[in-house]
C-alpha cells in the first residue's frame, strides 16, 4: 500500500520537482544615461523598464527592456533629437538580456555578460559588475553599463559642430522581487 | 507766375524719402552684395537638403532590413538574426510580450522615424545658420557707431552704407534661419519642456525685433541721407537692435551652455 502511494506521489510530483523554477520580477528601476559634450553634459532618466528572470536547473535567464522614448533629459528638443539619432521610432525598445548561475544571485557582486539590442544593433558587454543589496523582500541591483554609441553604429549628435563623446555610461538601479517559487 | 517762381529758386531741392530712383551706384552695389550673401546662405541651406535626400535614408535602411529579415524567416526560420523590435526577441523563454509590453509599443514606425529625421535635419540647419547669423549681427552692432556722426548728425555715407549692408545680410540670414525652425515638422503628442521653452519664448522677442529693426533702420538711413538728424520713430532703431541682439544671444546661450 505504502509503496503504491510512494510511486503515485513520485509519478505526479516528480516531473514538477524536476521542473522546479523560480522567477524574478523587476519592481522598480531607474536607468540614467550620461552624455558629455565640450559645452554640455546631460542625463536622461527612465523609470519605465520592465524585467523578468527565470531560473531553471541552476541557471537564470534575465530580460530587461525599456522603451527608448521614456528617457527624459529635461529638454524636449534634446529628447526628440536623441530619439531620432538612435532611431527610436523604428527600434522603440532597448533590450538587455543576460544569463547567470543561480548561485551567483546571492553574491554581493554580480558579474554579468550583457547582450544589448539597441538602435537595430546588438552588442555584448562582458563581465559588467553590479552591486547586490538585500532590502527586505526586495533585492537591489545597481551598476553602470559602459555603453559606447559606436557599438550601436550611432552617429554622434553634434552641437556647434562638435560631437558628443563616444562613451555614454548608463547607470542602472533596479529592485527585484522573487515570485512564484 | 511760374517763371518768377523758378527764377527765385536758388538751391536745388533735395529729394526727400528713400528715393530709390536716384540711388547712387555705391549704395546699389552694397544692396546687391547684401542680397548675394543672403542668396548664398539660402543656397547653402538648400544644398544641405539635397545632399541629405541623396544619402541613404535611415528609415529606408530599416525597411529594407525588416523586409530582409522577413525573407530570411520565410526561407529558414532558424537562421534569422535575433532582433527584438516587435519581433520575437526571447531569452530563455522570455520575450517583450512576456514583460507586458503591448504590440504597438514594441512595433517600429518608419513613418515616425522619417518625420523625426526631417525634423532633426531642419533643426540642424537652423542651428548652423543661426550660429553663422551672429557674425553679420555682431558686425552690424560694431559698425552702428560709424553709421551716424556725432550728436545725432549725419556722418560719412560709407559708414552708413556698410552698416546698412550688414543689416541686410543679418536680416536675410535671420529669416532663413527662422524658416528652418518654423517649418520643421512637429512630432504629434509631444510637449515642450525644459530650456527649449525659453529658447522658443525668446524667438518672439527677437522675431519682433527683426521686423522692427530693419524698418526703423531704413527710416533712419533715409533721414541721414537727407542730411537730417534721426528723429521720430527712427530714434528707436538702436534700441530695437540692441534688444533683438540681446534676446538672440540669450536664445543661443540657452541651447549651448552647460549651466543653462
Amino acid at each position: 500500500m505504502n509503496k503504491t502511494i510512494l510511486i503515485a506521489v513520485l509519478l505526479f510530483a516528480g516531473p514538477r520537482l524536476l521542473r522546479a523554477e523560480s522567477q524574478w520580477v523587476l519592481v522598480e528601476s531607474t536607468l540614467t544615461y550620461h552624455i558629455s559634450h565640450p559645452l554640455h553634459s546631460a542625463a536622461g532618466v527612465s523609470h519605465a523598464a520592465r524585467g523578468k528572470g527565470i531560473c531553471h536547473a541552476g541557471e537564470c535567464n534575465f530580460l530587461v527592456a525599456v522603451p527608448v522614448k521614456t528617457f527624459n533629459s529635461g529638454n524636449s528638443n534634446r529628447d526628440l533629437h536623441m530619439l531620432q539619432v538612435v532611431r527610436g521610432a523604428e527600434f522603440p525598445m532597448v533590450e538587455v538580456s543576460f544569463r547567470l548561475p543561480e548561485s551567483e544571485l546571492t553574491a554581493p557582486t554580480i558579474h554579468a555578460n550583457l547582450h544589448i539590442q539597441f538602435a537595430g544593433q546588438s552588442a555584448e558587454y562582458k563581465q559588467v559588475a553590479f552591486e547586490r543589496l538585500q532590502k527586505g523582500t526586495e533585492t537591489e541591483v545597481k551598476g553602470t553599463i559602459p555603453m559606447k554609441i559606436s557599438d550601436f553604429k550611432i552617429t554622434p549628435p553634434e552641437l556647434l559642430f562638435m560631437p558628443i563623446k563616444n562613451s555614454v555610461p548608463v547607470r542602472v538601479d533596479t529592485f527585484w522581487k522573487p515570485v512564484g517559487k | 507766375m511760374r517763371k518768377r517762381r523758378r527764377s527765385k529758386g536758388v538751391a536745388p531741392v533735395k529729394p526727400r524719402g528713400f528715393a530709390w530712383g536716384v540711388m547712387p551706384t555705391t549704395r546699389l552695389r552694397i544692396a546687391v552684395l547684401g542680397c548675394l550673401c543672403v542668396l548664398l546662405a539660402s543656397t547653402w541651406a538648400a544644398a544641405q537638403g539635397v545632399r541629405r535626400r541623396h544619402a541613404a535614408h535611415p528609415s529606408l535602411v530599416a525597411l529594407a532590413y525588416q523586409l530582409n529579415v522577413r525573407k530570411i524567416l520565410e526561407e529558414d526560420p532558424a537562421s534569422a538574426p535575433k532582433q527584438g523590435q516587435g519581433a520575437s526577441s526571447s531569452s530563455g523563454g522570455l520575450s517583450l510580450k512576456s514583460l507586458g509590453f503591448s504590440p504597438s509599443a514594441i512595433q517600429g514606425n518608419p513613418k515616425e522615424q522619417a518625420l523625426l529625421n526631417k525634423r532633426s535635419h531642419m533643426l540642424q540647419i537652423h542651428q548652423k545658420l543661426g550660429l553663422l547669423t551672429t557674425i553679420p549681427m555682431v558686425a552690424s552692432l560694431f559698425t552702428s557707431f560709424g553709421a551716424k556722426g556725432h550728436h545725432g548728425l549725419p556722418g560719412p555715407a560709407s559708414g552708413r552704407n556698410l552698416h546698412m549692408a550688414l543689416g541686410l545680410v543679418t536680416t536675410g540670414m535671420y529669416w532663413t534661419t527662422a524658416y528652418y525652425a518654423i517649418r520643421a515638422p512637429k512630432v504629434p503628442g509631444t510637449k515642450s519642456y525644459g530650456l527649449i521653452r525659453l529658447h522658443e519664448a525668446l524667438a518672439w522677442v527677437h522675431g519682433t525685433g527683426m521686423i522692427l529693426t530693419p524698418i526703423l533702420g531704413a527710416i533712419a538711413y533715409s533721414q541721414l541721407n537727407n542730411n537730417e538728424r534721426v528723429h521720430g520713430i527712427a530714434k528707436y532703431h538702436s534700441w530695437a537692435a540692441y534688444t533683438t541682439a540681446g534676446a538672440y544671444g540669450l536664445a543661443l546661450l540657452s541651447v549651448t551652455l552647460k549651466k543653462f
